[in-house]
């Protein structure tokens, strides 16, 4: 490969890597995860899983863009999936949203889950912390799995902020982290990363964070 | 996305890249690393639980808490409720007032209502710890299985006999009583709402002949009580030649759709366009070639204009099955190669788009659309099929450098009068995703296309293969030694510039398998085996035995992938290049390959070998989300 080639897949990496690295050191206290546990083998054929989101939103630019407007959103599906036979089969699903907003007049944050058309308010926040508290609130997902078979669960979680458009993304990055680059105020890599990476996610369709986790094999 | 040959450059620059290939997949992947697919590790829950303020219990909390109040094979206690260390309540408990201490063994869930709680920490809650109208001391030490919500504003209720009834209007049980649940309602049903706004948005990709194509315009849709009207229409805006405002860089698209029915509907519409699109647009997304023209100076399509009308007709089952029929009056022409800005490389020049057949065509189309898959994005299971029969009419004004069987360039070719050209052709894309383990699938697709009769293809509907998209062994558009069976373009000295796809026939299929990657990271809590005869009970008791060992996480795939197919001509059998339009290439004359890779969702670096053609350099390259 050329040298310019090397140097280009360096920057890339560098672009891509910005993001992670600016969160390594806050990676180990506080990992983005999800879980996922098991009722009791008594119940595990008339509740389902109890699932829970931990620190997926403790990224500054999530807490940037809810205050500037823009909800998020988290979209979780589980899947009870049976074993028998040459293949897995996928049982049944059941998805749930919940959704973060930031109400600018009453300067609080607004939760609520939305399984089918019922929606729950989690509650009114005016600290952003409690806010993540109540949005990683765990739940227990509305399936159970069948009686006298092996099975297992698989839960995904996508987490997205709404109605953000290209124009949007483009005013905040101006806005937001250009121009203090340009008065000197930050350094003015960092505007160029996460402009490459901004691309980088808007080019494969948008910033979508996904995560995945899956149960032990258990037989009711 | 970028395919990146390395074997074929100098051992250091190879060393080198991997290098930074491998830095720059670990950048790429490090938020999915960190996003926690774990596939073995459960943990309790009873850290961050919220406790809502006072005044905010709802009236669907206090519902909820009836219910499970008054829930079957529930053990129900009125006043101070104490179980002592050692001693188990099999199943479900709610308790009245109270106060209520536990230190033993509860298999079910506890529901305490207008109590305060205390947990030993010897207590043990398999289920759901709820209280309304307390609070709970001690659940740091103690183990809830379940989920631990606590209201601190107490529920108001009266006695049915033994039920308990929230002293709430039932009638209003359904209704949303107050404007926030309201507003959430609007909120989250605003997609399905009559909706009419200007929409700017890019087309997410880029390109050697438009650059950034943006969209800008109205978009409309209205829900009648016969159905659903969409209405759209944006301009186009090309970036290449700096946004330059001239006829190159403006086109449009405007639609017209009328839906008769909601999940099963009748689909009647109409489209007007003046746009840029591919010639093979099958092989790789959008966004990827996007992303590799953008940052790799590289385009892995060839492209062509479309201007004109259509009208279309379709039934849908549901979102995963269509079947609609189209018919269309375009003008197609050849598009000149561009000199959009690209971030690396952009001093170096473009491959031509090749130059196509030029002229107006009546096309129709029937097209099948069959989606099962669990996941778009990240299938697991289910089948994708995709089958298309097109019949073409037209007259050609210009037929563009082509090369014929045997081997003969023929250059650019100004019919004297439009000459008729009628064609068609069939497209079949079949895949089958399967989960064969909970941490393994097996994966098939297999593609077949290309004439079915008439005359011969114009040059925008034929086909090729080679590169990341269909046989990553081989360089796209890549001359192998032997009959050239992936461009049909014979060789470089007889191929049209640009080297376009000439094929009037393709078979192509694909297998892969694969695995969870599992990662021993670091010490953690508690770990799971993941034994497949385990019960839930068997895991809890093993979790308290295994704590403060390793866990297994799951961070990605690891992919074993081999890759089969060829094109050919249809014409006078003339050796392994073209073959009788019933005949079948014998399937020692397909090109392999094999490779492997490591998946990192949504990036995957892999490493395809060419088995037919033993001297082919091995090509790593990089995929955005699956392979197929």
């Amino acid at each position: 490969m050329p040298r310019h080639g090397a140097t280009f897949l360096a920057l890339v990496c560098l672009a891509a890597a910005a993001p992670a690295a600016g969160t390594a050191s806050l990676a180990a206290q506080s990992r983005p995860a999800l879980d996922l546990a098991l009722p009791s083998g008594a119940s595990l054929s008339t509740d389902g899983p109890l699932v829970r989101a931990a620190h997926v939103m403790d990224d500054a630019q999530m807490r940037d863009l809810l205050r500037n407007g823009f909800p998020a959103r988290l979209h979780y599906r589980v899947e009870l999936w049976t074993v028998g036979g040459w293949f897995n089969d996928l049982d049944r699903s059941a998805e749930w949203d919940v959704i973060v907003r930031y109400d600018p007049l009453d300067r609080n944050y607004r939760v609520a889950r939305i399984v089918g058309d019922r929606v729950t308010p989690l509650g009114q926040f005016t600290q952003y912390a409690d806010a993540q508290t109540a949005v990683e609130q765990p739940f227990r997902a509305p399936i159970a799995a069948r009686r006298g078979k092996r099975s297992y669960y698989n839960v995904a979680l996508d987490v997205e902020t709404l109605s953000l458009t290209e124009l949007d993304e483009v005013e905040r990055w101006l806005r937001g982290e250009l121009r203090p680059a340009v008065r000197g105020q930050r350094n003015p890599v960092t505007p160029v990363t996460r402009g490459l990476r901004t691309l980088f996610v808007r080019l494969i369709g948008g910033e979508r964070r996904h995560y995945e986790v899956r149960s032990a094999t258990f037989r009711t | 996305m970028p395919t990146l040959p390395l074997a074929r450059r100098s051992a250091e620059g190879a060393a080198l890249t991997t290098l930074l290939i491998l830095v720059c997949v670990a950048g790429l992947a490090a938020p999915a690393l960190a996003q926690g697919r774990d596939s073995t590790r459960r943990d309790t829950v009873r850290a961050g639980v919220p406790e809502a303020a006072p005044g905010t219990l709802s009236r669907l909390v206090a519902l909820e808490v009836a219910d499970l109040y008054n829930a079957p094979q529930t053990q129900r206690v009125s006043g101070a409720y104490q179980l002592a260390a050692g001693g188990q309540l099999t199943g479900n408990l709610a308790v009245l007032g109270g106060p209520v201490t536990i230190a033993g063994h509860v298999t079910g869930r506890v529901i305490v209502v207008n109590a305060d709680v205390t947990l030993a920490p010897t207590a043990r809650i398999d289920g759901d710890l709820y209280v309304v109208g307390g609070q709970v001391t001690g659940r740091d030490d103690a183990y809830v299985g379940g989920e631990i919500r606590i209201y601190r504003e107490p529920l108001g209720y009266r006695m049915d006999g033994e039920r308990l009834v929230a002293t709430v209007d039932a009638d209003a049980r359904e209704e949303p009583s107050d404007e926030d649940v309201r507003w959430w309602q609007r909120w989250y049903a605003r997609d399905r709402r009559n909706f009419s706004n200007l929409t700017l948005s890019s087309a997410h990709t880029y390109n050697r002949v438009e650059g950034l194509p943006i969209y800008f315009g109205p978009v409309l849709r209205r829900d009648l009580p016969w159905g659903r009207l969409n209405v759209e229409a944006v301009g186009i805006l090309r970036t290449a030649d700096n946004v330059h405002w001239d006829s190159e860089n403006i086109g449009h698209r405007a639609k017209a759709e009328v839906q008769l029915g909601d999940q099963a509907a009748l689909v009647l519409g109409g489209r007007l366009y003046d746009v840029v699109d591919a010639v093979e647009p099958w092989q790789l997304p959008s966004a990827e070639v996007g992303l590799a023209s953008f940052f790799l100076h590289r385009d892995y399509r060839d492209y062509f204009d479309r201007h004109g009308g259509a009208g279309y007709v379709g039934v849908r089952a549901g979102p995963d099955a269509s079947f609609t029929v189209s018919l269309a009056d375009e003008r197609w022409g050849s598009r000149a190669v561009r000199d959009p800005f690209t971030l690396f490389r952009n001093e170096q020049g473009w491959r031509a788009n090749p130059q196509m057949d030029d002229g107006r065509f009546h096309v129709a189309n029937a097209t099948l659309r069959l989606d099962t898959r669990n996941d778009v994005d990240r299938p697991w299971a289910g089948w994708y099929l995709v089958a298309d029969y097109e019949r073409g009419t037209g007259r050609v004004t210009s037929f563009g450098p082509r090369t014929l069987p045997g081997g003969v360039f023929v250059p650019l070719t100004l019919a004297a009068t439009p000459a008729p050209v009628t064609y068609s052709r069939g497209f079949l894309d079949l895949r089958r995703y399967n989960r064969i383990a909970p941490g393994a699938q097996l994966n098939l697709r297999a593609v077949v296309a290309g004439w079915i009769g008439g005359d011969p293809l114009p040059l925008e509907r034929r086909l090729s293969l080679g590169g990341a998209g269909s046989l990553p062994g081989y360089d796209f558009r890549h001359f192998a030694p032997g009959p050239d069976v992936l461009t049909c373009s014979g060789s470089p000295a007889v191929a049209p510039l640009g080297v376009p796809a000439q094929c009037d026939r393709v078979a192509l299929a694909q297998i892969e398998y694969r695995g969870d990657l599992h990662f021993s990271t670091s010490s953690s809590d508690y770990r799971v085996a993941d034994d497949d005869e385990a019960t839930a009970a068997d895991n809890a008791g093993r979790r308290r035995h295994e704590r403060w060992r390793f866990h297994w996480r799951t961070d990605g795939n690891w992919v074993v992938f081999t890759d089969a197919g060829r094109g050919w001509m249809v014409g006078p059998r003339l050796g392994q290049t073209t073959y009788e339009r019933d005949q079948f290439p014998a399937l020692g004359t397909f090109r392999t390959d094999v490779g492997v890779g490591l998946d990192f969702d949504p990036v995957g670096v892999y490493v395809a070998k060419a088995v037919s053609d033993a001297k082919e350099p091995a090509n790593f390259f990089v995929r955005v989300r699956k392979r197929f």
